[in-house]
């Protein structure tokens, strides 16, 4: 069977079914006796199970399947949920959650059968794995289960001189439309009785979502031999049990099962027709959305950024003409464009939720392992930002929260010494700032220790002993310095330091920036900036010779005019200028693009870029002005300049260099 | 039997495999990219597609001259992966080309090796795209 075409499907549905798995745990982990949550969990395992059946991952299967037998037994009141299964089932998803990356990079499930794991889950029902293997299977002088609807139409059939048989059929591994050779069995069953149950529910065995086993539940005034035989007169089907349920054998179900809560006086006459039905109304709700590929996403935003540029020429092909219903018409296009670019741009942007939901689960572990007493609150999970930019946004994240925790947060017993609470407080926030997306991952433990730092890059040889009047952010950069986070060292630092060049990195790869703010004793704040949108941004484009660059708007502070003579040259022929009584360091454009100086000029139009806290100025030839660019990647084969964050098409067609302005600054 | 474009650099002929070829363009405006390697042009606009453009000519070690008439651009694609554009002096012709065209011998040239082929009395330098987008190892 062409299962490719699928397995993207599957990937995404077990991610959101383990993500729930994950959150609904935690949920649980906190009010253990919640019989709505387990019984979610339940069927986010059932789901999971059946779609993993379907796409042949046994090991998936059989794992889920095991998991699957403790939240039953859990669910129907068999079984307590205490910490030590929490932690059993906590790993169990991890295993499941391993399962899928496997998936993901190479298509099949792998080797690892995670046994240790299905016996422990067996370990906790007391019973080894075979018992538990079949669980619809009937068993002879066992008791029949089913809720209430279900045993009533039972026990009216009796009275009306109807036999009750289940069925227990067994479909051919081999068999490729198992919904369909299902639809069959049920038909010919239809001929004899009706059905009045059926396990797993229609639902599930059209959705295929079952194994190669179902078991229905018939009544009938015929032999019950008889419509076992015209079961098995349908090709690939591999066994059928029968079994009659005599009366006595009947157990009533505490929890009713979602398949079937239809109601009773349709039971024995529409029972299929209105399962369909309703499961028809449930369909329609969850069609509201649709899942796309992102490389679809993609190309209609490069056809939009095509629009923009295209408008753009004909803008300026309108002034020539000077004609007010083509200026007119232009507008109109222009309102189109704007709308259109807005409208995709709102496509692609998804909640950060997507990467804040797994911390939670990550932070309850982290406490764990490190001992520390801690509780994670977040806020601000629905801002939304570029699809692109929240799949970057995951590792950073990950490290800030990790540092918090490991580095910020003391000991239980520490914090009560500092008069503080016992447990510590880490919390995640996101928020809209204008074009920005604000992150922030704080922390109410001790602070960055600024002297042990200053010790440590005077160690390193990155700061002279003698240089001691250093401001706090300048000592604060010492921490992003790759060199200044070598394993061995640093974690004998109070502070932190671990790969926090790494986080820096990636954030200004996003085009973003990182900020700290310290306080010892009372923490620590990670400030991350973020563009909403990788795509299409504002940039100042400045001239140098026959060159346009551009600048990128949010990375500009102000624009300067200076008289050359206020240019000063300083040691090592570093030029600088006085702003405002602050010392800014000067570089010219054309010595930064590897042009020649321009002609002598007695003004100088200087731009003065930001990077955090640091101020560098750009003399540039001449301002053509702002506007909208969309940014192109100048492709795998020129990637690695680093001074170069991307080109962008100008209106009249040409291409400029979109100058990156963290390199600018350094 | 695979196809080939035959075109000049200088007063050489040379040979690429059309299979690697997306499209032959007349020259357009190139923009510069500052701290690239000297052969490396700069970029053009393809239709809304930034592509580099590298001079065959400076890559594999001819003369540099300038550009003239016949000049176009050949937009290349490596295994999918990005879009080169090379320029070369003119394009002549496409032509089919089996083993038995093929020399035993190869031609080195600077750095690069090319197979020798023949056809209807011209000596084709063929080039093999691999060694012309990537750099040696020592260089890198």
């Amino acid at each position: 069977m062409e299962m490719s075409q699928y397995l993207g499907m599957f990937i995404e549905e077990a991610r959101d079914h383990i993500q729930s798995l994950n959150d609904n745990m935690l949920k649980l982990e906190e009010s253990p006796d919640d019989l709505q949550l387990i019984n979610e969990i339940f069927r986010s395992a059932h789901t999971l199970k059946g779609m993993a059946g379907t796409m042949g991952f046994v090991n998936m299967q059989k794992l889920t399947h095991a998991m699957e037998n403790v939240l039953a037994a859990a669910r129907d009141g068999k079984l307590k949920v205490n910490p030590n299964i929490m932690d059993v089932l906590f790993k169990t998803v991890d295993a499941l959650e391993e399962y899928l990356d496997v998936i993901v990079a190479t298509g099949t499930e792998g080797q690892e059968t995670n046994s240790h794991l299905v016996n422990a889950l067996n370990a906790i029902l007391g019973k080894p794995a075979e018992d538990m293997a079949v669980s619809s299977a009937p068993k002879a002088g066992k008791k029949h289960e089913y809720d209430e609807f279900v045993v009533r139409a039972i026990e009216r059939a009796w009275t009306q001189g109807f036999n009750v048989y289940k069925f227990n059929v067994e479909l051919d591994q081999n068999c490729l439309l198992k919904s369909a050779r299902a639809y069959l069995v049920f038909r010919a069953v239809e001929e004899f009785g009706e059905i009045i149950h059926s396990k797993p529910s229609v639902q599930d065995i059209e959705d295929e979502k079952f194994d190669f086993e179902f078991s229905i539940t018939v009544v009938s005034k015929q032999p019950i031999e008889k419509i076992r035989e015209r079961i098995l007169s349908i090709s690939e089907i591999r066994e059928v049990k029968a079994l009659e349920i005599k009366s006595g054998e009947v157990e009533r179900a505490e929890e009713k099962e979602e398949v079937e809560e239809v109601h009773q006086e349709h039971y024995v006459q529409e029972t299929v027709k209105v399962v369909r039905q309703q499961k028809q109304e449930t369909l329609q709700k969850t069609s509201k959305t649709v899942r796309v590929d992102i490389e679809r996403l993609d190309v209609l935003m490069n056809l939009v950024s095509e629009l923009i540029i295209i408008k753009s020429r004909i803008e300026g092909l309108a002034k020539k003409y000077n004609d007010r219903q083509y200026e007119e018409s232009i507008e109109y296009l222009e309102r189109i464009t704007t709308s259109l670019h807005d409208a995709v741009m709102k496509v692609r942007m998804v909640p950060v939720e997507r990467v804040f939901s797994r911390f939670p689960r990550m932070m309850r572990d982290l406490a764990r392992e490190l001992g520390k007493e801690f509780e994670l609150v977040m806020s601000g999970e629905d801002t939304e930002v570029d699809r692109t930019i929240v799949d970057e946004l995951g590792d950073p994240l990950i490290h800030l929260l990790r540092n918090a925790a490991d580095h910020g947060i003391e000991d239980p017993e520490e914090r009560v010494k500092n008069g503080k609470p016992r447990s510590g407080l880490i919390k995640l926030c996101a928020y809209h700032d204008g074009n920005n997306v604000v992150i922030e991952v704080e922390d109410d433990g001790k602070g960055i220790d600024l002297e042990k730092v200053k010790q440590k890059a005077i160690e390193k040889g990155l700061l002279k002993e003698d240089q001691i009047d250093l401001s706090e952010q300048e000592i604060i950069d010492f921490l992003f310095m790759p060199s200044f986070s070598t394993k061995d060292k640093v974690t004998n630092l109070s502070g932190r330091g671990v790969g926090l060049d790494v986080v820096k990195t990636k954030i200004e790869q996003l085009g973003g920036m990182v900020e700290v703010k310290t306080q010892k004793g009372k923490g620590t704040k990670f400030i991350i900036r973020l563009p909403l949108t990788l795509a299409i941004i504002q940039a100042l484009l400045v001239t140098v010779h026959d060159e346009i660059y551009a600048i990128p708007v949010a990375s500009i502070r102000e624009i300067v005019d200076v008289a050359k003579e206020d240019v000063k040259v300083v040691q090592k022929g570093k030029e600088i200028i006085m702003l405002r009584n602050q010392v800014i360091p000067i570089k010219h454009l054309h010595s930064i693009v590897g042009l020649e100086p321009l002609l002598d000029k007695k003004k100088f139009t200087v731009v003065i870029v930001r990077r955090g806290e640091k101020l560098t100025g750009i003399i540039v030839d001449k301002l053509l002005g702002q506007q909208d660019i969309v940014i192109k990647s100048l492709g795998k084969y020129l990637e690695g300049i680093r001074l170069i964050s991307g080109a962008t098409i100008l209106g009249d067609g040409s291409v400029a260099m979109i100058l990156d302005p963290n390199m600018l600054t350094v | 039997m695979e196809q080939y474009l035959i075109f000049r650099l200088a007063d050489e002929h040379y040979g690429l495999n059309v299979n690697h070829i997306e499209n032959i363009e007349k020259l357009m405006p190139i923009t510069r990219v500052p701290h690239t390697k000297e052969y490396v042009k700069g970029v053009i606009n393809l239709r809304g597609e930034i592509v580099p453009v590298i001079d065959l000519r400076e890559k594999i070690g001819v003369e540099k001259e300038e550009f003239g008439e016949e000049t176009r651009i050949l937009i290349v694609n490596w295994k999918g992966e990005f879009k080169v554009g090379l320029i070369i002096d003119e394009v002549l012709d496409v032509v089919y080309l089996s083993k038995e065209d093929f020399d035993q011998a190869t031609r080195d040239r600077n750095e690069f090796k090319f197979s020798i082929a023949k056809y209807s009395g011209m000596l084709i330098n063929i080039i093999n795209l691999e060694d012309v987008l990537f750099e040696k190892a020592e260089e890198v």
